[in-house]
């Protein structure tokens, strides 16, 4: 950012942040796509999602540290070359955005098919947009505060939501993992499901303003968050098979907003407990939105800077406007059903995959540039 | 200059948000513009292929009523309660022929009761559910119930117990431990159930009382499908529900053994299926747990209590066991054994396609056990 | 401030040519002032026209012209305008026409000693002042004062002979400079001017008319201290000394605002407050170029990168035992004269939840209330939007006969829920303003019956329904329940924002609007201190004091945030028998009864 003093966040507040990156997305399609192509197996198939995000994770994080005092986008012309570099920065901002539009899409379908049926999608979007823009307007601090403190309490929700719908389990028998292993379904239903992993690709902007001497914690952190998301869906995973059962959880639209509208408690204040916790998952995705603008702004005025140079705040703007207009490119759900299947997924595992290699490989090879890079942000360069 | 144009614009902001606000706008819509439609009724229509819908909502009378006093207007008299219909080809038809019947909107987010008509069509059945599937403001969690006498004469009954018919059905089944049998069946489990090969559904049936009586819910209704099948009086009814572990207050009653009358039936069930060869053994266990109400003799003897176990439990699987030759002969699966098996070993169900060709040949065996638990409370 | 204070720092040279100027204005005036009344008289003899005017003309010129002479003496004897001269007559002169012409400025001339008669004046502020020390123990022991002969001989060390031996008063300073003789004369102090001294004694005979210490109002507790603070700086300082007998404690003194020269006083515990907070506070406040400080909140601007936010960001408290308590855990306290508040920071949105009541019992009653306070502010910031949103926008999530009552209470009313609550909203806080300024008696009153009359008319007019009317009053009494004032004001603010995204979105707009305010919480900072702290960075040990208040053996170290130089607080308290036998020695050999 020029011009504007680093912020530097906490291992914690990065672990959160990242976490936050990549949930908002396939959360609502959770479990379909695994389940609809491997039946039971699906817990396999979405267990393998968490081993492969694992991997994914540790490679971008070893990507991060060729030139830790510098984001991707900052550094990938002079390492890449120019024209590379730029390609890369250009892929990485379109990216970004495909998934927020998306996120926010998708989200505003579900709350407005069963909770606002007379708002206009954009309204719903646009508001939505409108708040996760103002979250990451204060700039990295503020954002990484706002969502350490939105998650404790989301936290607990979410426990207590798994508890209530486990209430209306009705086969014990299917929390029992399958025997039934289909391999080709299960890398089937993996690489569908992979959905909901996509998106923490977001470090290689992120991690240079992690604290100094913090930064082997923060990539400890993030595994441990990795680890609670798999574990929290698992439990949610079985609550929705005991509930419905394979079949009706493949027919499913959003099967985890349809588990939350069975949860209804008789004499209560709020009796549709369950349909408030969806509309409290607003704070999941307004995060994912919100830590999408932040880096696109970011990426953004690095990747102008060559041509002009945008503040910060200015390029949160313009990300936030792209975003509420990309809403218009999606007449309805099973368009942007369509849409995540054969562009997000590929298009995301391939630069989840392909940067880290890119980056390692020539590192290795210009070993002398490297270095350069490193120590020239260690003298204070400003980011 | 710009302050001017702030200034101004702060002004045409508050003038667009008071005249928004005055008009009203898109979700916002007060209670009282509202009509709460509480209970819905799906029949088949006179016109060939079309189905009439009743939507029954209260009245501002009835809410008045219900709520004590009202602070205004209402307190008049006149029945606390109003059907409206609508007849079309689809849901969607036949609800706005009813919303052009009345000045409020037709709001289902507090649905809680559906009826559907015994003499709908199959395929009339599937338009509804997945209609029904699909409305967005319409929970999953209202209760889904058959009839096959008219919406007036099951849903608009005047009650005693209850202002509103439909709240008393909601009552009865969410009381688990209110009823003899917990029958109460929701839509999305209507819907799973419906979804889900190698299990059919099975609904309550509400029948109209005698005269002068509130509606009785001691039926039920079999399917295949989309199918109506049959409808199952009391006795049947009680075999259902130990069979699906789904009995709460039962009682028996042993004539020829010391006249011993248990009580508090209740009681789990585990399923198990085996494929074997062409057909299926399943295996129904059934954990009983009963309550010693009266014996004709003073105080009872271990070997009067091992008799009364030993006799009770085979009364109980004959019982069962006919009842579920009886679903066999319907083609209905109410316990879910294809399900059961697709689960445990999805290949083999694969297999058993139609399971509605298999179902019929299933062997069933009943393995009941009975635990006499509590012997009253002076003896 | 002096009117030629700014000539004083103009260099030696030119001071002969200034003396001439002078010297030339003052035989003007005296020439203008000649002219004047010569004039004065032929109109009078001409005309019978009122000539007030004129005459404050004729009085202000001699005035000068005496003002002026006084100057010009001084400037003779000590080469400097600002400096006193040593003349006892110039001085008496320079006061009476500067200062003097105010009826409570007291100018009084006298002579030391009895058998030498050396001259002496002195001022003071009457009212400020301590009438004793001035009559006793500085005229009297004077003007009796036998060895005055002493002084008569070195007449350039004569104040210091008074300050060894005669004025019997405990603080006696020395002060040459006008400009500051003249601020001290007004902050209540008795200046002594002797012959032949370019010297001023200052005698301290502050004696301000205060308040004396009262219970607390805006912060009462039942079991804890009854003190409040009076307006004076110096109580203030005692209030707190009291509590807290360190040493380290340090009060750092700045003098703000350009007429009021309010006494401000920064302090801290040396060693423990992080000296980053107290320099970047004292940086702050010396930019602070204010004409003049009555509250303190005109400093707030200048202590705070935000002022421009909802929330409050400095925490003001006129109870010292809160004070002490959070000086103790590094914050700093910053104290103004005349005003019984002192301000604490930096804050975090926490602190302003915590009152002494939670430390004064038990922590299951601190946790309670705590969990109370936030329940309140729960209520009157969320009832009404929740209201709106679940009666018009998603009635889905409430249980079905809350709905029908809720439906049956609304039928036939006219307005929809939003002017509902405006129509109540507006009402409530009519009342409120009106029982806040009128007189204790009244208010009472007005309450009772605002809320019952007006209640009960409302409802049976048929405008608002009788729910609204339990909604409303408990949204008005829920945001009250926070223990500080200043914190009911932001959430009242907001308050609007929700019921107006309640209206178009419904839960789903106030769960908007809470996140927006959650990042507004969390983007704010003071001192570099985040105002979500504990929460936002996440502080695991410092959560044991915020919605929960644990056990005191519990909480034995200080606020991470406020990064003190001493983060334990409290020694490790061994509870087991154990650890620590002799403690348990009298309880076991009970035991044996």
């Amino acid at each position: 950012m020029p011009g504007q003093k680093l912020a530097r966040i906490s291992a914690g507040q990065f672990a959160t942040m990242i976490t936050a990156g990549y949930l908002g997305l396939g959360i609502f399609y959770f479990p379909r796509e695994a389940v609809s192509a491997a039946g039971r197996g699906g817990l396999y198939a979405f267990w393998l999602d968490g081993v492969i995000a694992f991997v994914l994770m540790r490679l971008i994080f070893q990507m991060n540290r060729v030139v830790p005092h510098e984001t991707f986008s900052g550094f990938a012309s002079d390492l890449l070359s120019k024209p590379v570099g730029y390609l890369l920065g250009l892929y990485t901002i379109l990216y970004h955005l495909a998934l927020a539009v998306s996120a926010t899409v998708l989200f505003s379908m579900v709350l407005g098919n069963i909770f606002l049926p007379s708002t206009p999608i954009w309204a719903i979007d646009g508001a939505l947009t409108v708040t996760a823009m103002s979250i990451a307007w204060g700039g990295v601090a503020g954002l990484a505060r706002t969502l350490q403190a939105s998650y404790i309490p989301l936290l607990l929700l979410t426990v207590l939501s798994i508890i209530l719908a486990a209430v209306s389990i009705r086969h014990p028998i299917l929390l029992v993992p399958s025997g039934d292993i289909r391999i080709a379904a299960i890398l089937h239903g993996a690489y569908r499901q992979f959905l909901i992993f996509i998106g923490f690709e977001l470090s290689v902007t992120l991690y240079p303003f992690v604290r100094d001497g913090d930064q082997k914690k923060a990539e400890r952190y993030s595994y441990y968050g990795l680890l609670g998301i798999m574990v929290a869906l698992t439990m949610q995973y079985e609550v929705i098979m005991g509930v419905f059962g394979p079949y009706m959880t493949s027919q499913l639209r959003w099967p985890l907003a349809s588990t939350y509208r069975i949860i209804s408690i008789s004499g209560f204040y709020i009796s549709k407990l369950g349909t408030l916790l969806i509309v409290l998952w607003t704070i999941v995705v307004a995060a994912f939105v919100s830590v999408r603008l932040w880096c696109l702004a970011h990426d953004l005025s690095v990747f102008l800077e060559a041509f002009v140079p945008i503040r910060y705040n200015l390029g949160i703007i313009l990300m936030g406007a792209a975003a509420i207009l990309g809403t218009f490119l999606f007449p309805n759900a099973k368009v942007a059903d369509i849409w995540n299947e054969t562009w997000l997924i590929p298009f995301g595992i391939g630069y989840l995959v392909g940067i880290p290699l890119i980056v390692l490989t020539v590192a290795s090879i210009r070993k002398k540039k490297t270095l350069h890079l490193q120590t020239l942000t260690e003298d204070g360069k400003e980011l | 200059m710009i302050k001017g144009l702030i200034r101004k614009l702060a002004a045409l902001f508050m003038l667009l948000l008071l005249s928004v606000t005055l008009s009203g706008c898109w979700d916002d819509m007060p209670l009282d513009t509202r009509t709460l439609v509480l209970a819905m009724g799906f029949y088949p229509a006179k016109k060939p292929g079309q189905i009439t819908v009743d939507f029954s909502f209260p009245t501002p009378t009835g809410l008045t009523s219900s709520n004590g006093a009202g602070s205004g207007g209402g307190g008049g008299k006149g029945p606390s309660f109003d059907t409206l219909s609508g007849t079309g080809y689809t849901l969607a038809q036949a609800f706005s022929a009813a919303q052009a019947k009345t000045n409020r909107d037709l709001y289902l987010g507090h649905t809680i009761l559906l009826v559907f008509s015994t003499h709908l069509k199959a395929h009339q059945f599937n338009l509804l559910m997945n209609a029904l599937d699909r409305i967005g403001t319409l929970d999953k969690t209202p209760f889904v119930a058959a009839v096959s006498a008219p919406f007036s004469k099951v849903v608009g009954v005047k009650m005693t117990q209850e202002e509103f018919p439909a709240l008393y059905f909601e009552e009865l089944f969410t009381c688990a431990l209110c009823t003899q049998f917990s029958l109460g069946v929701r839509l999305w489990d209507a819907s799973n159930r419906l979804a889900t090969p190698g299990v059919d559904l099975v609904l309550p049936e509400i029948t109209p009382g005698a005269k002068g009586k509130g509606p009785e819910v001691d039926h039920i209704a079999l399917y295949r499908g989309y199918h109506y099948v049959a409808t199952l009086g009391h006795s049947e009814t009680t075999a259902y529900s130990m069979a699906a572990g789904k009995s709460r207050k039962s009682s028996l009653y042993f004539p020829h053994h010391w006249h011993a009358e248990f009580n508090a039936v209740s009681n789990n069930m585990h399923l198990h299926v085996d494929p074997k060869g062409s057909t299926v053994d399943v295996t129904v266990s059934l954990h009983f747990t009963e309550t010693l109400e009266s014996l004709d003799t003073d105080t009872e003897s271990a070997h009067q209590l091992a008799v009364l176990s030993r006799v009770s439990s085979a009364a109980i699987g004959r019982r069962i066991l006919t009842f579920l030759e009886k679903t066999q002969k319907d083609d209905s699966d109410v316990l879910g054994v294809g399900r059961q098996l697709s689960w445990i070993d999805p290949t083999a169900f694969r297999k058993y396609r139609p399971w509605h060709r298999v179902y019929p040949h299933v062997h069933f065996i009943v393995k009941t056990a009975v635990k006499i638990n509590k012997m009253g409370d002076l003896k | 401030m002096w009117p030629f204070s700014r000539r004083r720092n103009q260099s030696t040279k030119q001071k002969p040519s200034e003396g001439e100027s002078l010297s030339k204005a003052m035989a003007e005036a005296a020439a203008l002032s000649q002219n004047v009344n010569t004039a004065d008289a032929a109109i009078q003899y001409t005309s019978g026209t009122d000539l007030t005017l004129l005459k404050d003309i004729i009085t202000e010129t001699s005035t000068l012209e005496e003002r002026l002479s006084a100057f010009t003496t001084d400037l003779a004897g000590s080469g400097s305008l600002d400096s006193f001269s040593g003349n006892v007559a110039s001085a008496y002169e320079r006061l009476k026409n500067t200062v003097g012409q105010s009826p409570d400025i007291i100018i009084r001339r006298f002579f030391i000693g009895t058998t030498v008669r050396i001259p002496a004046v002195l001022a003071f502020v009457d009212g400020l002042t301590d009438s004793q020390i001035i009559d006793q123990d500085t005229i009297m022991v004077s003007q009796e004062y036998d060895r005055a002969y002493a002084i008569s001989q070195d007449p350039k060390r004569a104040h210091q002979i008074v300050h060894d031996s005669v004025v019997a008063s405990g603080h006696l300073t020395v002060e040459a400079s006008w400009q500051k003789l003249l601020v001290k004369l007004m902050g209540g102090n008795t200046i002594l001017f002797i012959e032949g001294t370019e010297n001023v004694l200052v005698v301290d005979t502050v004696k301000y008319p205060a308040r004396s210490i009262s219970t607390p109002t805006a912060e009462r507790t039942v079991l804890g201290s009854q003190e409040a603070f009076n307006e004076v700086i110096l109580t203030q300082m005692n209030l707190i000394r009291m509590r807290m007998k360190t040493p380290d404690l340090h009060f750092d003194n700045i003098s703000l605002g350009r007429l009021s020269h309010t006494n401000v006083a920064i302090a801290h515990i040396e060693g423990l407050t992080n000296p980053a907070i107290v320099s970047a506070a004292k940086q702050k406040l010396a930019v602070a170029d204010l004409a003049e400080v009555q509250s303190g909140q005109e400093l707030v601007p200048y202590l705070t990168d935000r002022a421009n936010t909802l929330f409050p960001l400095i925490r003001r408290s006129e109870r010292p035992d809160v004070v002490a308590r959070e000086l103790s855990m590094g914050k700093i306290a910053i104290l103004v004269d005349n005003t019984p508040f002192v301000m604490l920071m930096p804050n975090t949105l926490m602190d302003f939840y915590q009152t002494i009541e939670d430390y004064t019992m038990n922590s299951w009653y601190g946790t309670l209330e705590r969990l109370i306070r936030f329940l309140g502010l729960f209520l009157g910031l969320l009832l009404p939007p929740l209201y709106i949103a679940l009666t018009s926008v998603n009635p889905d999530l409430l249980p079905t006969k809350m709905v029908l009552t809720i439906a049956g209470s609304r039928v036939g009313l006219p307005l929809p829920p939003i002017f509902e609550v405006l129509t109540m909203w507006a009402i409530i806080e009519v009342l409120r303003e009106a029982a806040l300024r009128l007189p204790k008696e009244l208010s009472n009153t007005l309450g009772t019956v605002g809320a019952i009359v007006v209640g009960t008319a409302i409802v049976k007019a048929g405008i608002v329904s009788p729910l609204m009317i339990v909604i409303i009053t408990l949204t008005a009494l829920g945001l009250f329940t926070s223990p500080s004032y200043e914190m009911a004001a932001p959430w009242r603010v907001l308050f609007w924002l929700l019921i107006i995204v309640s209206y178009f979105l419904g839960l789903y707009g106030i769960i908007l609007a809470l996140l927006l305010i959650l990042g507004h919480l969390a983007s704010l900072e003071v001192f570099g201190v985040p105002y979500l702290s504990p929460f936002g960075p996440y502080h695991g040990r410092d959560m044991r004091d915020t919605l929960v208040r644990f056990p005191e053996p519990m909480m034995t170290k200080r606020p991470t945030y406020l990064q003190s130089l001493k983060p334990k607080k409290a020694g490790h308290y061994d509870a087991t028998p154990d650890e620590s036998p002799s403690i348990y020695q009298i309880a076991q050999e009970r035991t044996h009864d």
